[in-house]
């Protein structure tokens, strides 16, 4: 039952979030519970498109993507996702439906082999941006029950949210989700490598490069003097936590730092208990961090 | 079997500061559009009196171009401001005669915008295509 | 069709540029199946002399009755085959051109498609030019003055060339002083001779030509008529300082102000007294005002207060009490009652809080007291005339002060044995201390006022009557409110029930007041706590304050309520006191009060209170206070018919003459408001007063019922935005709390330090304090505070537009740091860095201040960039190159350039960058990607990088950089769009304005009569913005000396055989060109004020409104010719 003034949305959870980031996924809709945002997981979602056809086939891709969009359209919602890379191909598909009329075309004719159409009137947002702009300051801060005092956090975007499309902040130095732990009583530390690349899919082809880069951003997050790192995009999150011994090894210099979700750090300071926000998924020491430097809720 | 593709007849008229100069300009960079539409210089599109339109749509135009400075840049201050109005009285007229509001279309192009000329263009050009000929005679002065 | 036309038509091959797409013979073909159509021809160029000859042939021997050219844009060559015609003695208007190049040829690429196209355009020319008939050009004069907008190094080139060739010319800069962005560089590139020593020459010239009007702080707001005649508005921003002025610099020197410089940059300041530079152009200084501040918009007395509070900063407290002095008597009083609403808006509450601005008008009073100082009274020669004021009170005593010190003989008339009226009678010792108050009345009474008291109005002391006989000129009535107002309910005029202001004068005046053991008093109001604490000191045990509202609604000022608080006075509030009753003893021992809620807010924005039905509450007391509301006395005076009451039983008066029903009789105060706090009283006694002097000078008394302007909030300071400005602590008014409930005062006054700590706080929104010291440092007395801006209107021929650039906002790239990392720096800040009178005196230096050993210049930063600015902006390479050199020169340190393309196109340009690589500067191919402080790398540690791909090597390279330099851009300025909105320019390249013709016409625009110059127009060196400098004033003087310009017969037309008399043209004409003939009702065109829009041509419903050369034949015809074929 949704109450009349109350924000609604359609929300597309994305793959990752169903599997390697159970965490993301449910930390974020407890969170989304306690500021009275009704989240409604859109029907019979599929692939954002995010596959390797963009590269092969844009198109087709680009059908992926649109039926997604065409499913959300009509409901007069945004469609929401907190996957930083399902938000990136969302967009993208909605934008290049609305330049490239060939393209428009070539997906509509596919979406109606499905009894389907997309007029390409969707909105797609990113939680943080919803968090951060549709609720804002007064609302989060009237939701705080357990201020983030003495908390200081490594705020780390990643690429994908502001870039290309920097839609709803600076595409190279973003700050809300500076402005956001600020708001929850925590001291977001200056971390100068906070849209640098975390190597993405290379952590996985070709190692070596994968562990380097992010063994820079893990190193600098502990040289600004962070606590923890607070990410925004389920892969940054994977290869932020998972290779922490290997890249200290490598590097011959103590890599390690917890690594949680900004929603984990936002449902903390909502006073949710770590089981809702499941920080026990963590592969870093994010409960000991947490218990160390706040009071017992 | 491959049919003969409709190539509609459109008739622009440009006012001479912003949007003809901006039409030169996308010959001047060759910028290449479909050669569909006939242009006709005015001083300003505060003096396409609605009948110019009526007339051309009449004479067998399948569609019509209304191009003038951008809002605020207006030459004479307010013509296109003007323009917009009759516009909109005229789109009243022609909708209630059945003509589809997009074989009319009212632009703001400036001197600097080549591209963006050739792109409505291109643009007008596939819209009145798809919608096929207009046929003034059978479709309006029948049912008037 | 008309019959017997013979038109000729030539198509134009125009080299191949034609020919190669559209098919000639085919469109020749064509044309000579048209209607009318007698000759066609074709050739390789018609605009070519054996071209145009053709036309003239056949003009004469086919005797032509029209011609249509089929070639390239009428924009380009239309006027060259009208000449073509008129040779030939065809009249140019018999002519239509058909543009099949721009808008065929170029654009379509099919042959067979772009013939067809031809074929249409010029089958629209042939039927158009049928209809066309000769029209007659009107020739009218040009004016001989120029308007050069604009006064960088390119303006100044234009001025200096029209002024040289006998022409006046108006040159209107924006800023304080000409010489634009040049005027803040070094070293100008390839030769290197400073920018100063070629530029001033110029610049002085400027000055003292005596063919320039020179208009700084200016700019164009409208521009009307048309080419040769145009009509222009400058409004020019007052400079506060006078031609007089020598550039001497006391005045700064004296400026409490200190504001960021933004000449200079690099984080130097001035003071808001200042001259950009030394060798400005006028020379003189000027003051910045941004606007009254709200401290002072919302004084009631209008006091200067960001004027004494900067001037307390600056330990200048003598300073400061003569500004308060000027419009407030009472410094010390004021500072410790006033319910300051100065406080409730000041900018820096925005930021952290509100400046104590009365407390720090008490220190400043107070300081002079300690010191044992007395102020020096006004009394200027007396005028002779006589003016009695009625009533001593806050009101009466301002009064008496204003006029005294306009030089009037004031006689004051106090019904009580002390002055001072609710100031002594109602306010407590504990709040104001007696010998403050008496020490301030009598600095009034020193101005030569004579004070009687005892003696109020009526039979008992004077009547206006015998004050008129005494010969006074005029009377001023500040009586105040003296009578309390009644609840009332049962049981009011019980022994033990007394009014407020009976029992606070006893009290105050006598030091005996009658007070109960368990007092209540009734009311919310600054007296009613007064009251309650002074109980409280008159041996009362429990007082308590009844209040029908809540604390939210309280009137009183909310310190003293907390003050009573602390003191132990209860607060109770939503009770309304409904009867009084008596106890045993018969003598007054219970209150019985109604519970109240609160309702909807009433007309003053308080909720009204609401009685709870049946709720009641009783209270134990024995004495009861009445301080509901207060009245003036009036009783006497309304005998007299000529004055009468308000419905709120006060004294009628104008609100704004203060005049009463009697002539020269005078009204102010609470008498006349209503009950008022002491300021909202003395501004009151100041309208009167002004009053009384217009009256008495025989003045139109109406110029005092102008609205006053609404208050207006001030744009905010930067540094209010920016959250680094230190949020310092704020000094906290001191309390006596040893005082305890005594009759000794309990706030304390500042210590110096945290009044000089506490004023510095203020952030001077205003820009300009308005304390005024300047004033008296300015020996020449240039200085007028009270300057009004100017609008100036010219007559001018022609326009020359040179308002330049601005660079590029490098915050819009976070990657390079700027902002974030202290040596990152500009171009613009690294040219005033070089500069010997720049903020570090010509020393190349880190913020810390050491010489750098590496420094960075990074090349196309917004340039070249697709997210950014598109397109090159042509100087940075070389500005860098000039960077490179002179950080060599000065410093010796390592050079390293990131660049894109080296772009060394000018004269010299090459060469210079060759020494350069001879200089040992290293050049790195590859735009620098960022400026990052986090270390990869041990020895990186603590260091900038600056990170690039080094495209020649094929590698990534992190080069560490103690200075780094980013070459920003040139952008169009941020107001390109309403300067081109102003004199209707258009727009490219996101601002820069657009030129007639890229090659042919560089410097004319469109608009006939207006011509560019310099960078407004695109990125360009000095060199190139001297040369179009020149080429816009050449432009101008061509106008100017051909004396007269033809204007296009194009203008609209009305055949008053078919008008209406509807005037829908009168309406649709944007330049008020057809007027409504009345008699004959039809409309008519005043054809010099046709522009020859056609808008009312569009709109006539009868047709009889049309435009020439664009009537609706021909328009029609055009349409039928493009859809025949």
């Amino acid at each position: 039952m949704i109450s009349p003034g109350q924000k609604v949305y359609a929300y597309f959870p994305g793959c990752s979030l169903e599997t390697t980031n159970k965490a993301y996924d449910s930390s974020t809709r407890n969170v989304a519970k306690v500021l009275g945002v009704e989240m409604v997981e859109l029907a019979d979602w599929n692939c954002c498109g995010a596959t390797a056809y963009l590269s092969i086939d844009d198109g087709r891709a680009m059908v992926l993507s649109a039926r997604n969009l065409a499913l959300s359209e009509g409901q007069s919602r945004d469609l929401v996702t907190v996957c930083s890379g399902c938000y990136v191909v969302l967009h993208k598909a909605n934008h290049r439906f609305q330049e490239d009329p060939q393209l428009r075309d070539r997906v509509r004719e596919a979406l109606k082999a499905g009894g389907m159409d997309y007029r390409g009137t969707v909105r797609v947002r990113h939680f943080l941006d919803v968090v951060v702009n549709d609720l804002g300051k007064e609302a989060i801060e009237r939701h705080v029950v357990r201020r983030l005092e003495g908390l200081r956090v490594a705020c780390y975007y990643g690429c994908q949210i502001t870039r290309p499309y920097a839609e709803f902040d600076d595409a190279e130095f973003p700050e809300s989700m500076d402005r956001l732990m600020g708001w929850l009583g925590a001291t977001p530390v200056d971390f100068q490598l906070k849209t640098k690349c975390c190597s993405g899919m290379l952590m996985t082809t070709q190692q070596d490069v994968g562990l380097d880069a992010a063994g820079k951003l893990l190193r600098e997050a502990r040289r600004a003097g962070a606590d923890c790192i607070s990410t925004a995009c389920p892969l940054c999150q994977v290869n932020l936590e998972a290779y922490q011994d290997k890249i200290s090894d490598r590097a011959g210099a103590d890599s390690h730092i917890p690594v949680l979700y900004f929603t984990q750090l936002l449902g903390t300071a909502l006073g949710l208990g770590n089981r809702e926000l499941a920080l026990g998924d963590s592969l870093t020491r994010v409960e000991p961090m947490l218990a160390a430097r706040l009071e017992a809720p | 079997m491959a049919q003969e593709r409709f190539e509609p007849r459109l008739v622009g008229f440009l006012c001479r500061w912003c949007s003809y100069t901006g039409a030169d300009l996308a010959g001047t960079s060759r910028i290449e559009y479909p050669a569909n539409l006939a242009t006709i210089r005015v001083m300003c599109t505060g003096r396409v009196d609605p009948t110019f339109v009526v007339k051309a749509l009449v004479d067998g135009a399948d569609g019509v171009l209304i191009a003038g400075c951008h809002p605020g840049d207006c030459h004479y201050g307010e013509g296109n401001y003007k323009a917009q109005r009759r516009y909109w009285l005229l789109m009243n007229l022609l909708l209630q005669f059945g003509i589809e509001r997009e074989r009319v279309r009212l632009e703001w192009i400036s001197a600097a915008e080549g591209d963006r000329f050739a792109r409505v263009v291109r643009e007008l050009t596939e819209t009145v295509r798809t919608l096929g000929p207009l046929r003034w005679k059978e479709r309006v002065e029948v049912v008037a | 069709m008309k019959d017997g036309n013979q038109i000729g038509v030539y198509i134009c091959h125009c080299g191949t540029n034609i020919a190669r797409t559209v098919d000639i013979q085919e469109v020749a073909g064509f044309a000579r199946s048209l209607p009318g159509v007698a000759v066609v021809r074709e050739y390789k160029y018609m605009c070519s002399d054996p071209g145009q000859a053709l036309i003239k042939e056949d003009i004469k021997s086919e005797r032509l009755t029209h011609v249509v050219v089929a070639s390239c844009s009428p924009l380009m060559h239309e006027e060259t085959f009208r000449g073509a015609c008129e040779d030939a003695g065809l009249n140019r208007f018999l002519f239509q051109m058909s543009n099949i190049r721009e808008q065929c040829s170029w654009v379509h690429h099919e042959r067979s498609e772009a013939t067809e196209k031809a074929k249409r355009l010029i089958a629209a020319a042939v039927r158009r030019v049928a209809q066309h008939r000769p029209l007659l050009r009107q020739e009218v004069p040009v004016r001989g003055e120029a308007l050069v907008v604009g006064a960088g190094i390119a303006g100044i080139e234009a001025a200096l060339r029209l002024a040289d060739s006998g022409r006046h010319v108006y040159l209107v800069e924006k800023e304080s002083s000409i010489g634009g962005h040049m005027a803040r560089f070094d070293k100008t590139f390839p030769t290197l001779d400073c920018a100063a020593c070629i530029l001033t020459p110029k610049m002085v010239t400027v000055g003292q030509h005596p063919n320039i009007t020179l208009l700084t702080l200016s700019a164009v707001e409208e521009v009307k008529g048309f080419v040769g005649n145009f009509h222009v508005k400058v409004h020019q921003h007052a400079r506060y300082v006078t031609a007089d002025c020598t550039g001497c610099g006391e005045c700064e020197k004296v400026c409490p102000c200190v504001h960021p410089n933004d000449f200079d940059l690099l984080g130097s300041t001035r003071k808001a007294i200042y001259r950009s530079f030394p060798q400005a152009i006028p020379n003189a200084y000027v003051i910045e005002k941004r606007g009254v501040p709200m401290c002072e918009e919302t004084c009631p007395i209008h006091t200067r207060t960001q004027g004494y509070v900067n001037l307390i900063a600056h330990g200048d407290f003598t300073g400061a009490l003569k500004v308060i002095r000027d419009v407030n008597p009472f410094p010390a009083s004021l500072g410790r009652v006033c319910h300051h609403p100065c406080e409730d808006r000041c900018q820096r509450g925005y930021h952290d809080e509100s400046l104590a601005i009365c407390a720090l008008k008490r220190f400043v009073a107070d300081r002079e007291i300690e010191l044992g100082l007395s102020p020096e009274p006004v009394r200027p020669e007396p005028n002779g005339r006589k003016v009695a004021v009625v009533g001593s009170g806050p009101a009466g005593l301002t009064g008496a002060y204003d006029l005294a010190r306009k030089g009037y003989a004031i006689t004051i008339f106090e019904k009580y044995g002390k002055p001072g009226g609710l100031m002594r009678t109602g306010i407590p010792p504990f709040r104001l201390p007696r010998e403050i108050l008496d020490r301030e009345v009598a600095h009034v009474l020193a101005h030569g006022v004579e004070l009687r008291l005892n003696t109020p109005l009526g039979e008992s002391g004077v009547t206006i009557e015998s004050l008129k006989e005494d010969g006074f000129d005029a009377i001023l009535l500040a009586l105040g409110t003296t009578k309390g107002r009644d609840l009332g309910i049962p049981g009011e005029h019980l022994v033990g029930v007394v009014n407020c202001l009976d029992y606070l004068r006893e009290a105050n005046l006598h030091d005996r007041a009658e007070t109960g053991r368990r007092v209540a008093v009734v009311g919310g109001g600054n007296a009613a706590v007064d009251a309650a604490r002074t109980a409280l000191r008159h041996g009362a045990e429990n007082v308590m304050i009844l209040y029908r509202r809540t604390r939210e609604e309280m009137p009183a000022i909310g310190a003293e309520i907390e003050a009573a608080k602390h003191e132990g006075v209860e607060l109770h509030f939503l009770v309304n006191p409904v009867e009084l009753r008596v106890g045993p003893s018969g003598r007054l021992n219970r209150v019985r009060c109604q519970k109240m809620r609160l309702g909807q807010p009433d007309e003053g924005g308080r909720r009204r209170p609401i009685p709870i039905d049946g709720e009641y509450v009783e209270f134990e007391i024995d004495q009861v206070i009445l301080a509901i509301s207060q009245l003036p006395d009036l009783d006497f005076l309304v005998k007299d018919k000529d004055f009468d009451l308000t419905k709120w039983a006060t004294l009628r008066a104008d609100p704004y003459t203060c005049e009463t029903g009697k002539l020269g009789v005078f009204a102010a105060g609470d008498a006349v408001t209503g009950p008022s706090t002491v300021v909202e009283a003395m501004a009151s006694g100041r309208q009167a007063a002004t009053a009384v002097d217009l009256y008495l000078h025989g003045e139109d008394l109406d110029i005092l019922r102008q609205e006053s302007h609404r208050p207006q909030e001030l744009p905010l300071m930067d540094h209010v935005r920016r959250p680094d400005l230190p949020r310092k602590p704020r000094a906290r008014i001191p309390v006596n709390h040893g005082a305890g409930i005594s009759f000794e005062e309990v706030e304390r006054t500042f210590t110096r330090e945290q009044a000089m700590e506490e004023a510095a706080r203020c952030l001077v929104c205003g820009g300009c304090s308005d304390c005024r010291i300047c004033s008296d440092a300015c020996d020449r007395e240039a200085i007028d505070h009270l300057m009004a801006d100017t609008v100036h209107e010219l007559d001018v021929g022609a326009i020359v537009v040179a308002t330049g650039f601005e660079p590029y906002d490098v915050r819009k790239l976070p990657r390079y740091g700027y902002g974030r990392h202290d040596d990152v720096i500009t171009a613009l800040e690294f040219e005033r860095m070089c500069h010997a009178s720049g903020p570090t005196g010509g020393r190349i230096t880190t913020k810390k201040g050491e010489a750098p050993k590496t420094v960075a210049i990074l090349h196309c930063i917004g340039s070249r960039d697709e997210s950014h600015l598109e397109y090159c902006s042509r100087v940075c390479c070389m500005y860098s190159l000039k960077f490179a050199h002179l950080v060599r020169e000065h410093t010796g340190a390592e050079v390293y350039n990131f660049y894109i393309d080296i772009r060394a196109f000018g004269k010299g340009y090459e060469e210079f960058y060759k020494r350069l690589l001879r200089e040992g500067v290293h050049f790195i191919r590859g735009k620098a990607a960022e400026v990052t402080a986090v270390a990869e790398s041990p020895e990186e540690e603590g260091k900038l990088m600056v990170v690039a791909e080094d495209t020649l090597l094929g590698i990534t390279r992190r080069v560490p950089a103690e200075l780094v330099i980013l070459s920003a851009g040139l952008a169009p300025r941020k107001d390109s769009s309403d300067v081109a909105h102003v004199f209707s320019l258009g727009c490219a390249q996101g601002g820069f304005f657009l030129e007639k013709h890229p090659k042919l016409a560089p410097v004319d625009t469109p608009t006939e009569g207006i011509f560019l110059a310099g960078a407004c127009q695109g990125p360009k060196d000095i060199p190139d913005s001297v040369a179009q400098g020149s080429a816009a004033a050449a432009g101008a003087l061509v106008l100017m000396d051909r004396g007269k310009v033809v204007l296009e017969p194009i203008r609209a037309v009305i055949r008053e055989e078919r008008c209406g008399g509807c005037k829908l043209c009168v309406a649709s004409c944007p330049f008020g060109a057809v007027e409504y003939d009345a008699e004959r009702s039809i409309s008519r065109v005043v054809r010099e004020l046709c522009h020859g829009c056609g808008t009312c041509a569009a709109g006539c419903p009868s047709g009889a409104a049309t435009q020439e050369n664009f009537e609706d034949t021909q328009i029609l015809a055009e349409i039928e010719g493009a859809l025949a074929v």
